[in-house]
C-alpha cells in the first residue's frame, strides 16, 4: 500500500511536470492511461480519500480505546465495591457461626459432663479394681440364658481316697441345718480342707434348655462292692440357681424338678431347699447371713420321683434353690453294686420366671468361680 | 402357704409346700406344728402323729441288716469263686480234673490198667510239673478235698451269719458285726484248709 501510494504521488508529480510542455497527443494518451488505471476517479483522488478515511478510522479508534479505559475504570471500582461488601458480609456470617458453634458444643460437654459425675456416682472405681474386666467377663453370659451350678458329689460311692464321708455332714434331705454343707460343697465356699470335698462330676455351669427351660441327668452305673457304705452313703446329686426379685413386691411361684432317690440309712433321700439373704441386693455389702427353708423332701426308695413346691423370692432380694437328690440302689450281684442316678428341673422359663424375676448372674459366676470364700453368704456380696 | 404329706404304709414319704393340695389321695395337709426335721406317720385313726425315736431306728437297722445280708452274700461269694472256680466253665474243668484223677489212682491201687481218657486229662498236667501222672493225680484229689471242706465251711458261714445279724439290735451291733465278719471268714477258712 505504502509503495503504491508512493508511486502514485510520483506518477501525479510526474503529470504535472509533463502537462508544463507536453504535446497534446502525449497528455492524451497520459491522460487515458490514468484513467484505466483508476476507473473513475484519479488515483490521486484515491490516495488523498484514504488519508482522510484513515484519520477518520485513527480518529474512531483512538475515541472507542478512550471509551473502553473509562468504562474498564468504572467496572473495576464497582467491582471493588461489591467484593468489599461480600467479604464483610462472610466475615459476619462467620463471626456468627463460630458464636453457634461455641454454645452447642458448650451445651453437649455439659451433658456429657453431667453423664460422667452420674456415672461415677454409682461406679466409684478404686484405683488398681478389676471390676472392670469382671464386667467384661460377665458378657460371656448371654442375654436370656439361665445359668446354673450341677455336680455330683461323691460321698462314699467311691470309697476310697480324700474327701469321702458318710454321716459327718448330717442328713440333707430334710435338714434346714446340714443342708449348708451341700452348698459349701457345690459352691466351694468352705473351711475345709481335704475333708468332704470329693467330686464325682464337678460343679459345672450349666444352662436350662428350651422354651420349658428344663435340664435332665441321669446316669446308671456299676460299682465294685466293696461296702455297703457305698450305696447307703451314694453320689449326692446337688444343683443350685440364683433367682433375683427385681421388684418392690414378693414373688412366689411354682418351681418344678425331680430325681432319683435312695432310703436305708437316712443320709440319702431328696429334698429341695430355699436360702434367703437378710438384706436386699440395693446393698450386698449389709449381706451378713443366709436362712434355708425347706420346701420339699422325699424319704424314700425310687428311680424317679417328680416334685413341685411353691418359692417365695422376696422383693429386692436374690435366693438360691438348692435341689439335691441321692442315687437309688438297683441291685447288686457279683462283686458289683448297680445303682441309677437322676436330677432335673423343668418348666423353670416356662412355669417360673415371670416379670420381676430373673436369673442372678452376678451371683451364679461367683458361686461357679471359687474366689476363696468361707461362708455361703458371701456370695451375696 | 399350706404344707402337705404324702403317706405311704401310713410313714410319711413326701413333703411339699404348695398353694393347692396335690392330685392323688395319699397326700393330708400337715398339722400346724409341722416341722421339717421331725418325721411323721398316721396311726390306726389315719391321724397324723410323730413317729417316735424307737420306731425310727427300727426302720434303719432293719435296712441296715437287709443291705448287711447283701454284703454277707457278696463276701461269701468272693471266698466260694476262689475254691470252687471264679466261673461256670473253670467249676466244670476242675470237676473233669478231679474224675480223672480219682480214677487213675483207684485203678494204680487196684493194679488194674488207667482208662486212657483219664490218663488224657492228667497226662499233660504233669508234663508241664515233670512228674507222673500218679504225683498229678494225688495234687488234683488234694487240692479238691480242699476245695470240699472249703465250700462246706462256707456254708455254714452263711447260715450262722444270717442266725448272729438277726440278732443285732442297733445300728452300731450291725455295723460291728460286719467289720469282724470278713476277718472271722478269713481266719477259719485258713485253719480249715490247713487242717484239710
Amino acid at each position: 500500500m505504502t509503495i503504491a501510494k508512493e508511486a502514485v504521488n510520483a506518477l501525479h508529480q510526474r503529470l504535472k511536470d509533463l502537462s508544463v510542455n507536453a504535446s497534446p497527443d502525449e497528455l492524451a494518451y497520459l491522460s487515458k492511461a490514468l484513467e484505466s488505471m483508476a476507473g473513475q476517479s484519479t488515483v490521486y483522488d484515491i490516495v488523498s480519500m484514504s488519508d482522510e478515511k484513515l484519520q477518520e478510522l485513527l480518529d474512531a479508534a483512538t475515541q472507542h480505546l478512550a471509551d473502553l479505559d473509562t468504562s474498564k475504570t468504572n467496572a473495576l471500582s464497582s467491582l471493588q465495591s461489591a467484593t468489599d461488601g461480600h467479604v464483610i458480609t462472610l466475615n459476619n456470617q462467620k463471626d456468627t457461626n463460630i458464636t453457634d458453634i461455641d454454645t452447642a458444643g458448650l451445651a453437649h460437654q455439659q451433658v456429657m459432663n453431667d453423664l460422667v459425675a452420674g456415672f461415677s456416682s454409682v461406679n466409684d472405681v478404686p484405683e488398681g479394681s478389676t471390676i472392670l474386666t469382671e464386667v467384661a467377663k460377665k458378657n460371656m453370659i448371654e442375654t436370656g440364658s439361665l445359668p446354673f451350678l450341677f455336680g455330683v458329689i461323691n460321698r462314699s460311692n467311691d470309697y476310697w481316697g480324700y474327701g469321702a464321708y458318710t454321716s459327718q455332714l448330717g442328713q440333707w434331705y430334710a435338714n434346714t441345718s446340714h443342708i449348708d454343707y451341700a452348698m459349701q460343697m457345690i459352691t466351694g465356699a468352705t473351711g475345709y480342707t481335704t475333708d468332704y470335698c470329693s467330686f464325682y462330676r464337678p460343679p459345672q455351669l450349666s444352662f436350662l434348655q428350651g422354651i420349658n427351660g428344663r435340664f435332665i441327668f441321669s446316669e446308671m452305673y456299676a460299682k465294685y462292692s466293696v461296702t455297703t457304705n457305698e450305696y447307703t452313703y451314694p453320689y449326692a446329686l446337688v444343683g443350685t440357681i440364683f433367682i433375683k426379685n427385681t421388684t418392690n413386691a414378693d414373688i412366689t411361684r411354682t418351681f418344678y424338678f425331680g430325681g432319683s432317690s435312695y432310703w436305708s440309712s437316712g443320709y440319702e433321700g431328696l429334698g429341695c431347699f430355699v436360702a434367703t439373704p437378710n438384706n436386699v441386693n440395693d446393698d450386698p455389702s449389709a449381706i451378713t447371713g443366709i436362712t434355708w427353708a425347706n420346701v420339699y423332701s422325699y424319704a424314700s426308695s425310687t428311680s424317679n420321683v417328680a416334685g413341685s413346691a411353691n418359692v417365695t423370692v422376696p422383693a429386692n432380694k436374690t435366693v438360691a434353690i438348692l435341689f439335691y437328690s441321692s442315687s437309688y440302689y438297683y441291685t447288686g450281684s457279683y462283686n458289683h453294686y448297680t445303682q441309677f442316678m437322676h436330677w432335673y428341673i423343668y418348666s423353670f422359663r416356662s412355669g417360673f420366671l415371670t416379670t420381676g424375676l430373673e436369673v442372678d448372674v452376678d451371683r451364679t459366676l461367683r458361686a461357679w468361680q471359687c474366689r476363696g470364700l468361707q461362708y455361703t453368704y458371701q456370695l451375696w456380696n | 402357704m399350706p404344707i402337705y404329706i404324702r403317706f405311704e404304709n401310713s410313714k410319711q414319704i413326701e413333703t411339699t409346700i404348695l398353694s393347692r393340695k396335690p392330685a392323688g389321695t395319699e397326700w393330708l395337709k400337715a398339722p400346724e406344728e409341722f416341722d421339717w426335721h421331725k418325721c411323721y406317720c398316721l396311726d390306726a385313726d389315719n391321724n397324723i402323729q410323730e413317729r417316735t425315736e424307737d420306731d425310727l431306728s427300727q426302720e434303719f437297722v432293719g435296712n441296715a441288716k437287709v443291705n448287711a445280708e447283701t454284703t454277707i452274700s457278696q463276701t461269701i461269694d468272693k471266698y466260694r469263686r476262689e475254691y470252687a472256680g471264679y466261673s461256670f466253665e473253670k467249676s466244670e474243668s476242675y470237676r473233669i480234673q478231679a474224675t480223672a484223677a480219682r480214677n487213675i489212682l483207684q485203678a494204680n491201687k487196684a493194679g488194674s490198667a488207667v482208662d486212657e481218657e483219664d490218663l488224657s486229662v492228667v497226662q499233660p498236667l504233669a508234663v508241664l510239673r515233670s512228674i507222673d501222672a500218679i504225683e498229678m493225680s494225688t495234687l488234683i484229689l488234694q487240692k479238691a478235698r480242699k476245695a470240699k471242706r472249703a465250700l462246706a465251711k462256707l456254708e455254714e458261714c452263711e447260715d450262722k451269719t444270717e442266725q448272729e445279724l438277726a440278732q443285732c439290735t442297733t445300728l452300731e451291733e450291725v455295723s460291728q458285726y460286719l467289720n469282724n465278719l470278713e476277718a472271722a471268714i478269713e481266719s477259719e477258712l485258713n485253719i480249715g484248709a490247713t487242717n484239710g
